[in-house]
């Protein structure tokens, strides 16, 4: 009887989406550190993720530096780059947060190391959260107007990877060993505070994402807003609108997977329903097994 | 003279026990919850198992599984020890609270007596101020929950519910660790499951099994090892998918019917039995002993214990629907849900005699009834059988009426 059930190996969450998701992810990341030794560096190329430029074998550049050295660099291929850059951020919203920025693959390792580890991560207070969003735009405010590079924690984490060392000034290493600590006890905790995030989060009200919700169906179990890794608390409130795309949604799809009502959370992509939430049941389990 | 007293009680609950057992269909083999059943109640010989006692579905079973004990459901439904907690309970409080004062005196059953500590939600009146009543017989904790379902009041049930572990861990000499607690809550997910599969067959348009059967079976689990129940309720549902493949189209489909408002628990079978003799189909309920007992799945977001304890409080307090939180918009949505589901054509909304929580909420109910187009039809009872006529001419009528129009709608 209890051998039978403990060969049966039974998870509670299943992680359908978050693995595509980082494997997705895994490969942007190798393709932004290494992709240059193979394919040479676009410089004309924008994407809207958090890109160093002083990565080893970088192919693109980041929106960061663009936004930096917008006047620097100015030229006629360089603006069609930007330009393309922000019709795509028009088009798909904070999906590049979820699915390509190599810092946001960093940040979810390290998640996925403390999980594994089954270290809690730290609820922030509600109280904290309007001194996030001051500071968050605050960074914006600092990436438009000064060197944002001179603090920009990011350089001491994705830049070793590939195997150059980086220092542009004592302050931002200060920032990088605060980041470190806020990246291990909250997921996600550079993508609360990130200028292009929050940037790029305005487009998230008109872009082709769409997150959607029955409010009837939802049950207020809480399962979502606990995996959330935004703490975006109107995905478990709402029930009036059916569109729930916040800004600071970053289309991890978690809330999704461990959604147990069935079509009560979906996502679309222009329209088209690419997700749905499913109860998770034993029969389905395994037959997702055999396959 | 004791002795005397003794046996009468003992044979009085065996057969009350006994006529529900025998008057459920045995069509589908449900020899399992059977047993289940008679051991809880007709097994009067001391077992060496330990006991925590809870009452209503908001403190986790799985803590109790993790510590090493077996969780038993205060809640009880007999009509027996209701008669004797009469004498302690005010005559205006629910029967349930009285049946549990009642088991608590009486002092026969092994599973109350092997209760070495008693978990006390403070939900409703008489459960609050029963926790003085029984604070005679056992040491209680008493749990204070906030009724609200905001998020303040969500971290503060957190901290009640961290606390409580604590008190549980001192208690009982015990450390909760992470790994007993996952396997508690891959034990009860496991069931859960199977739970869910198993209501889901009823939302079919022929169903297989009756609904008092689900609800019996569901209502079993609380007095059940979750391994041995989920495996038997697998069984079951293989049973019911055999038939399913075999059945034939039946020439009219029998009047389906959603039953709401109060629990129903063993051995207080009435109403469903009634109904199903009267030719309805239960299609559903939201009894917090049966339909919902098993209806939430606990997802926490890592394995450790601050995130399971999370979880845990999600499941079992935040997606609660009963009534004695402090708005009636989730039980109003998911009863729409299960509605659209099980394509309910009457709801039967069920008040144990003074529970006043359901009552309360019985005028939104049907308010939303209406706004639906479903019937709806309140009745008032206790665990007695002395009104089983009056309801039952209800019943009929309630039935005669839903088919009524249905020929009217074609």
């Amino acid at each position: 009887m209890k051998t039978e059930n403990s060969n049966q190996k039974k998870t509670i969450r299943n992680y359908r989406i978050t693995i595509v998701r980082l494997a997705i992810l895994a490969i942007f990341f190798i393709f932004f550190s290494f992709g240059g030794y193979f394919i040479g560096g676009q410089t004309s190329v924008v994407l809207p993720v958090f890109n160093c430029e002083y990565v080893g074998g970088g192919v693109t550049r980041g929106l960061c530096i663009a936004i930096l050295d917008f006047n620097k660099y100015i030229s006629e291929t360089f603006i069609i780059g930007v330009i393309v850059c922000i019709i795509s951020i028009i088009m798909l919203g904070r999906l590049w947060c979820g699915y390509i920025c190599p810092f946001g693959f960093f940040q979810d390792v390290v998640t996925l190391i403390r999980q594994k580890l089954n270290i809690t991560q730290v609820a922030i207070p509600q109280q904290a959260k309007p001194f996030i969003t001051i500071f968050k735009w605050f960074t914006v405010f600092y990436i438009l107007f000064y060197d944002f590079c001179k603090v920009c924690p990011i350089q001491y984490f994705t830049v070793p990877v590939t195997g150059y060392t980086i220092k542009t000034s004592d302050t931002s290493y200060f920032w990088a060993v605060v980041l470190l600590v806020f990246i291990v006890i909250s997921d996600r905790a550079f993508c609360r505070v990130c200028p292009l995030g929050a940037l790029m989060g305005m487009a998230n009200r008109i872009s082709g994402s769409r997150l959607k919700k029955k409010g009837s169906a939802c049950t207020h179990c809480r399962a979502c807003i606990e995996v959330c890794p935004m703490d975006i608390q109107e995905i478990y409130e709402d029930r009036e609108n059916e569109d729930i795309t916040h800004p600071e949604c970053l289309y991890c799809m978690k809330c999704i997977e461990v959604c147990p009502e069935n079509d009560a959370l979906r996502f679309e992509l222009f329209k088209f329903k690419l997700l749905k939430s499913v109860r998770p049941t034993e029969q389905r389990g395994n037959s997702c097994n055999k396959n | 003279m004791q002795q005397k007293l003794r046996e009468r009680y003992t044979r009085n609950i065996q057969r009350v026990v006994g006529t529900t057992i025998s008057n459920m269909d045995n069509t589908t083999d449900l020899s399992y919850y059977d047993t289940t059943y008679k051991n809880a109640f007709c097994n009067f010989e001391a077992t060496d198992k330990k006991y925590i006692g809870t009452y209503c579905i908001m403190i986790p079973d799985e803590i109790i599984y993790a510590l090493g004990y077996i969780p038993l459901r205060l809640c009880a439904g007999h009509q027996i020890p209701a008669l004797i907690g009469e004498e302690i309970i005010p005559r205006d409080a629910c029967p349930v609270v009285k049946a549990t004062a009642g088991f608590h005196s009486m002092k026969i059953l092994p599973m109350y007596n092997q209760c070495e500590l008693a978990i006390m939600p403070m939900t409703c009146e008489a459960k609050r101020k029963s926790t003085e009543v029984l604070a005679k017989h056992l040491p209680i904790i008493p749990v204070p929950i906030n009724m609200s379902k905001s998020n303040a009041a969500f971290e503060d049930t957190v901290l009640t519910i961290r606390g409580l572990v604590k008190t549980l861990e001192k208690q009982t000499n015990v450390k909760i660790s992470k790994k007993r607690l996952k396997q508690a809550c891959l034990d009860i997910n496991g069931a859960q499951r199977q739970a869910y599969l198993l209501q889901e067959k009823l939302y079919s348009k022929n169903p297989q099994i009756k609904g008092s059967q689900v609800m019996y079976a569901i209502n079993s689990f609380c007095y059940a090892n979750p391994h041995e129940w989920e495996s038997a309720t697998s069984k079951l549902i293989q049973e019911i998918e055999e038939k399913e493949i075999l059945a034939k189209e039946p020439k009219r489909t029998k009047p389906r019917v959603f039953i709401a408002g109060s629990p129903i628990s063993f051995p207080n079978f009435k109403l469903p039995l009634l109904l199903e003799d009267l030719g309805a189909q239960i299609v559903g309920d939201e009894s917090c002993l049966s339909g919902r007992l098993l209806y939430d799945p606990v997802i926490p977001n890592d394995y450790s214990l601050n995130s399971m304890i999370r979880a845990l409080t999600a499941r079992y307090i935040s997606a609660c629907t009963c009534p004695v939180f402090d708005n009636i918009e989730d039980r109003l949505y998911s009863l729409q849900n299960k509605m659209e589901l099980s394509k309910a054509e009457g709801i039967i909304y069920h008040v144990l005699r003074g529970c006043i929580p359901y009552d309360f909420e019985l005028a939104a109910v049907e308010e939303f009834a209406k706004k639906m187009d479903i019937p709806l039809l309140r009745v008032e009872t206790d665990f007695s059988q002395e009104d089983i006529e009056q309801v039952k001419i209800r019943f009929e009528a309630f039935i005669e009426m839903i088919e009524f129009r249905r020929k009217n709608n074609g």
